[in-house]
């Protein structure tokens, strides 16, 4: 045994658990190091997936607003928390509220719930966002290196703060970008051909009371509730021509899935917020098309929505 | 659960070797317990229900196993291979069967959807092995949860080594498990190692190969030049790939005290098909020559057979595989190339003017490009979209493909070619075959692991880099987890 060891020695050679205690220590202690630089210069971070998940885990406020891109319009009132976002999906809704309770807590909560969040195209995991987003945060504190895009965006900040040539181009690319706008042809047919266009994308699934993003949906809900949260359920407007069509198209489920919402709500004793139970009828010029708000819109939709879901409180 | 995922590297693997730890500091047979109670968790991470499926293959196999042992009875053992084989016909061959059938005969019948229980190619093959050593007493008798753990043991369930009993059981059955410093510094390195090869390089490969295939999946041709280059990268994502998920499950094993055989010993440095056999996949090759090619008579009965054998044992081999003709193919190709290599080996070269210095020159390209033309029924299978990557393979184009790829390509081509191979950095060669490394003595002396603190930080950078590479993107899934 002692000659083992002197020879050891003389090779220069360490113990076994000398050399596994170097491998861990040294390689948590770079992750660890990591997670701290990520934490430091978060800010930094330029990156659209990114800084959602950052201000989903971390931006201060405990009412907060979800659903897709039919919530954006509403913009940052004050006192809320907007985390709407363009194809956001029930299963990651769900997901971000579960994060967001853990982490930051809500006190309210305003959710889309139109018959559109049943589509085809809303039945997924991921949709909107990257995946294993929020599913890896296991912890009590959030941990930024968990987060795909946090981490991939914050090492590409580094690799183009040092090469800040491709950095400036790369805003002024982005400057250009954002000025160009979309151009529609706004003839009635053009209107009601694209209405109709939408109502067919945004029918709900055949099966939307027994869809995984139905499922999703309503186990949020609950375990919100649970929880304490106010929990209120809105249905976005849409333009007249968008429910003529939805009512008269064959195939349609736009109403008997606004029906089936609506009662799942009132069995589970639920706030539930019907666009026709608005006092204002929205006329087309507060929209931007078939069935988005634009800014007006949003403004004028959000005070009634705020009114009618939490008079009572 | 993938070795290359965030959940295996930081959950399960580390809190797998905490438990067997404690546990063995309670018990020898508690820490076995927590061992096989890991993997079946490993197992059923992946789909809970088939759990029942690798439950009940154990237990029906170690049952008779232990009756063939003592009472061999040929039409038994006939019958549990036959039940071995029913089971895997049915979970990986049905639709195919039936997709056959009713192609031969014009009609369009709905396939059969049923799930393939991961690893299911594996586990029973390494259980035929061990009914069929059993009844010749070529093995001994073991308590249930030694055996239970030689079946189970996660690093080797999904994608091998293909172990026999006589490997490991010994091991687990006279306490040799456990952790012991100097066998977790050479697993955990040679294990970082193998990470490093999938996520670094393997996965590097496939963003080159992957969008070549494809486009010619999707009709396109994409010249030779675009093909070539796609075409090695899958040659050098195969191999990175699945030697890899070895080298890893190599170094896990003896990070808990297993040793488990080497599986490949840098294949494409063969300078024949015989050869190349020898060294890729070589825990398959030998289960084939032992259990299927000797029996069906091996070379005993005089050439013609020895062919005919060879080419049955290929053609099933390359079934295998995957359950589709494309597989055949790939298959019937090495057995035609092994049946060419044999019969070369019986010509005299010397007597031909030349002859012996062409061998030497042409043998080891011509061995490469006969592989890697194998690689494209096997990867391009879907829709027999393999002869429309062979046309593009020889159609002259302008499209080029990007310098980074062929750059890429050329530096994984060194590295299988030129440099030593995990089995030589880790000493991992038994001794006898030692003098066999390929590459240089002085290269092999310097890249040679030693347990040196330079050494743990290099292997902790590389740890590091990997876990990082994991977090940030979706690692893809192993080649072999397929079959």
């Amino acid at each position: 045994m002692s000659s083992s060891t002197s020879s050891s020695d003389a090779a220069g050679l360490t113990s076994g658990k000398v050399f596994v205690a170097i491998v861990v220590v040294l390689a948590v202690g770079l992750l660890v190091a990591l997670e701290y630089g990520v934490r430091t210069f978060r800010s930094f971070i330029d990156d659209r997936d990114a800084n959602y998940v950052l201000r989903v885990l971390t931006e201060p406020g405990k009412n907060v607003i979800i659903g897709d891109s039919h919530l954006i319009p509403v913009g940052r009132p004050d006192g809320w928390v907007n985390f709407a976002r363009a194809g956001l999906a029930p299963p990651e809704g769900a997901r971000i509220l579960a994060a967001r309770h853990k982490f930051v807590g809500i006190d309210r909560v305003v959710i889309e719930s139109g018959p559109q969040i049943l589509m085809d195209a809303r039945q997924f995991e991921f949709r909107a966002l990257p995946p294993e987003t929020l599913t890896r945060q296991i912890f009590p504190e959030p941990v930024m290196i968990f987060e795909p895009s946090i981490l991939d965006a914050a090492l590409d900040t580094v690799v183009r703060e040092a090469t800040s040539v491709v950095s400036t181009a790369h805003a002024e690319g982005r400057k250009k970008k954002s000025g160009k706008k979309k151009k529609s042809a706004d003839t009635p047919e053009a209107r009601r051909a694209f209405a109709t266009g939408r109502v067919l994308k945004q029918n709900p699934a055949a099966d939307y009371d027994r869809s995984l993003a139905w499922h999703r949906h309503w186990d949020i809900v609950e375990a919100l509730t649970d929880a304490g949260v106010q929990v209120c359920l809105v249905q976005t407007p849409v333009m007249a021509g968008y429910l003529k069509t939805a009512g008269t198209l064959d195939g349609a489920l736009y109403f008997p899935a606004l029906a089936a919402l609506t009662a799942e709500a009132e069995r589970r004793n639920i706030r539930y917020i019907e666009a026709d139970e608005l006092a204002m009828v929205y006329p087309d010029k507060l929209f931007a098309n078939a069935d988005h708000l634009n800014r007006r819109g949003g403004e004028v939709f959000w005070k009634e929505v705020e009114a009618a879901c939490f008079a009572e409180s | 659960m993938v070795f290359s995922s965030f959940e295996f590297l930081l959950f399960f693997l580390p809190l797998t070797i905490l438990a067997f730890w404690l546990a063995g500091k309670v018990s020898y047979r508690l820490s076995i317990i927590v061992l096989i109670v890991a993997s079946f968790f490993f197992y059923g991470y992946f789909r809970v229900d088939y759990i029942l499926i690798l439950l009940g293959s154990i237990v029906g196999n170690f049952l008779v196993g232990q009756y063939l042992y003592r009472n061999p009875n040929r039409p038994v053992l006939i019958a549990t291979v036959g039940a071995n084989l029913a089971a895997l016909v049915y979970y990986k061959y049905s639709a195919l069967a039936v997709w056959t059938v009713a192609w031969s005969v014009g009609a369009q019948w709905p396939l059969p959807e049923i799930l393939l229980p991961l690893a299911i190619s594996f586990f029973t093959f390494q259980q035929i092995a061990f009914v069929v050593d059993s009844y010749h007493r070529t093995t001994e008798r073991n308590g249930f949860l030694d055996y239970a753990l030689f079946v189970s043991f996660f690093p080797q369930l999904i994608a091998g080594p293909i172990v026999r009993q006589q490997e490991v059981v010994p091991d687990i059955r006279d306490g040799r498990l456990g952790i012991k410093a100097s066998n977790f510094a050479l697993g955990l390195s040679i294990f970082v190692a193998g990470l490093a090869k999938k996520v670094v390089f393997a996965d590097q490969f496939a963003t080159i190969a992957d969008p070549a295939f494809d486009a010619v999946f999707l009709g396109q041709n994409i010249g030779a030049a675009v093909a070539w280059t796609g075409l090695l990268a899958y040659s050098l994502q195969i191999y990175f790939d699945f030697s890899a998920y070895s080298d890893m499950a190599i170094g896990i094993g003896l990070v808990f005290g297993l040793h488990l055989p080497l599986n490949f010993d840098s294949p494409y440095k063969s300078r024949s098909i015989v050869e190349f056999w020898r060294r890729w996949h070589m825990t398959l090759s030998r289960f084939l020559r032992d259990y299927l090619y000797i029996p069906l008579g091996g070379s005993r009965k005089g050439p013609k057979r020895r062919y005919a054998n060879l080419m049955i044992t290929m053609l099933l081999g390359g079934l295998w595989h995957g359950a589709g003709w494309a597989f055949m193919l790939w298959g019937g190709l090495h057995g035609m190339y092994l049946i060419i290599n044999h019969a070369a080996e019986r010509v005299r070269w010397e007597r031909v003017p030349g002859g012996r210095t062409a061998v030497t020159l042409l043998a080891w390209p011509v061995t490469f490009l006969a592989v890697i033309l194998a690689w494209v029924p096997f990867r391009a299978f879907e829709g027999a979209s393999f002869v429309d990557y062979y046309a593009s393979m020889l159609t002259p184009s302008g499209n080029l493909p990007p310098a980074t790829d062929v750059g890429i390509v050329l530096i994984g081509l060194f590295v299988s070619f030129f440099m030593p191979n995990v089995a030589d950095i880790f000493g991992l060669r038994p001794a006898a075959a030692g003098a066999a490394a390929d590459t240089g003595r002085g290269l092999v002396e310097s890249l040679h692991w030693r347990r040196k603190p330079a050494v743990a930080a290099i292997v902790s950078v590389l740890l590091f880099v990997c876990i990082v590479t994991v977090l940030k993107g979706r690692p893809y899934e192993f080649i072999y987890f397929q079959f």
